[in-house]
């Protein structure tokens, strides 16, 4: 936050009070054909980044996940095939548009049982204290009004021992990936947006606050910060995408 | 402690998962292999290639899961360099090359025995999946040429690497032959004998001399 009382909606500075329901406008707008998206936007790697993020959950059999701003459901799935169904899977998110698209998806897939819905802010998570084994949040930190105040709220619903997993857009290590990725992100997602989801100020969005989310070394500190112990995180893609991972203490 | 990526995560996801998604769809069309290994579900067996540097665990089961990082421990561990993993794999018995050769294995070695046993049954019913594409006249014709093809390629591994080594020895001569050689090795030893002698002769007759 820049100063009291303001933050950033990508690259413009707005009232604390405002931003939760600017952010709610983007995915309202983007929601139904978010997937197909992200598939263009990314190459489809976007999936290949979840999939490391399951691999380094080290969620079993039996295990409790809370999925926050889980989206159209991507992690959610998997991590119900995995826990089974003596296992409980929540996918949370804030946007009620979002939610149910994740929902209708999941339906279609025929995955009921371990999984349930909560619509849910991030800050105030309505879930009483050691609840989950493990928790992830892909893509969704950076749209937080407050992430400080997000992690201390994921440290407290999580169980002693349980891990928090940050998948989110980061700092490209690499100069000239660096301005690659500038290009594209501000030439062609805006127009891309357009395109799929007629929309290219939600795209202008994405890109700018990409751009405005703390880089590797910042989040890690916040995430220490926060309470949790054993932070690191994996650069992907050049770091376009890294994976923070912490545990909360015994 | 995690055994970090040495690769780019997202490369050896992706190599990872595309390799787990043809395996899967694989193995349906092995039914013996895959009900094998469904017995072995939850086990898990770890390949470390030192040079170039490289890992996956294989998880077992009815569907196998290829991790390119996995935290519990696993059931055994195979670990060489890319050179010993190909020595092993073209030898005549890789089951026996598997244990005497230079791969260091630690953990349960039956279970590494038990995977490469099945690996070397596998036999794949190529007819039902073209069938499902093509129909079943079709699909049974192309079946049967592909599944006489691939016994071919496994018969013809063994007479291709003899014609081989007759082409380097007999016909480019690349090589010597081994009579040849052992003739040679022969003529070396009589000539280092006829040295020894002389040697020891000059050095009698400077004593002589001396004396």
């Amino acid at each position: 936050m820049s100063e009291q009382g303001k933050t950033h909606f990508g690259y413009q500075e707005v009232d604390v009070d405002d931003k939760a329901g600017l952010v709610a406008g983007v995915f309202h707008s983007v929601a139904s054909r978010y997937d197909l998206m992200n598939d263009l936007m990314s190459g489809g790697i976007h999936r290949l980044w979840k999939r490391f993020t399951i691999e380094l959950s080290g969620v079993r059999k039996g295990h409790s996940v809370l999925d926050i701003a889980g989206g159209t459901g991507d992690l959610a799935g998997k991590f119900a095939d995995i826990v089974g169904p003596e296992g409980c899977v929540v996918l949370a998110d804030i946007n009620e548009s979002m939610l149910s698209v994740g929902r209708d998806k999941l339906l279609d897939q025929g995955k009921v049982e371990p999984l349930s819905y909560a619509q849910a802010d991030a800050q105030f998570l309505p879930f009483a204290d050691n609840s989950f084994d493990c928790i992830t949040i892909a893509f969704g930190l950076r749209n937080v009004t407050d992430k400080n105040l997000a992690l201390r709220s994921m440290l407290r619903v999580l169980k002693p021992g349980g891990r928090l997993l940050v998948l989110e857009f980061s700092k490209p290590t690499n100069d000239m990936l660096s301005k690659a990725y500038d290009a594209y992100s501000f030439n062609v997602l805006p127009k891309l947006g357009q395109l799929i989801a007629g929309d290219s100020d939600s795209y202008q969005y994405l890109a700018e606050s990409i751009r405005m989310h703390p880089d590797q070394e910042t989040l890690k500190e916040m995430m220490l910060d926060a309470g949790f112990e054993q932070c690191e995180f994996f650069n992907m893609t050049g770091g376009i995408v890294a994976l923070h991972r912490g545990l909360k203490p015994w | 402690m995690v055994d970090r990526p040495k690769v780019d995560p997202t490369l050896h996801v992706a190599l990872l998962g595309a390799a787990e998604e043809a395996i899967n769809r694989a193995l349906p069309y092995a039914p013996q292999t895959q009900a094998a290994l469904a017995k072995l579900e939850g086990q898990s067996v770890q390949i470390v290639v030192t040079e170039p540097q490289f890992s996956v665990t294989i998880v077992l089961g009815g569907i196998l899961q290829l991790r390119s990082v996995y935290e519990d421990k696993v059931g055994a561990s195979i670990e060489g360099t890319l050179r010993e993993y190909l020595t092993a794999a073209a030898a005549d018995d890789p089951a026996i090359a598997l244990i005497n050769g230079n791969l260091r294995i630690r953990g349960d070695s039956r279970l590494m025995q038990k995977l490469q046993s099945l690996l070397s049954e596998l036999d794949i019913d190529w007819e039902a999946p073209i069938a499902a594409v093509v129909g079943d006249v079709a699909g049974h014709q192309i079946g049967k040429t592909l599944r006489s093809l691939f016994n071919w390629g496994k018969q013809s591994r063994s007479s291709l690497e003899r014609q081989l080594s007759e082409f380097i020895l007999e016909e480019a001569r690349f090589s010597p032959s081994k009579l040849e050689l052992e003739d040679f090795y022969r003529d070396i030893r009589k000539l280092q004998q006829s040295i020894d002698r002389a040697e020891a002769k000059l050095k009698r007759l400077a004593r002589q001399r001396a004396g």
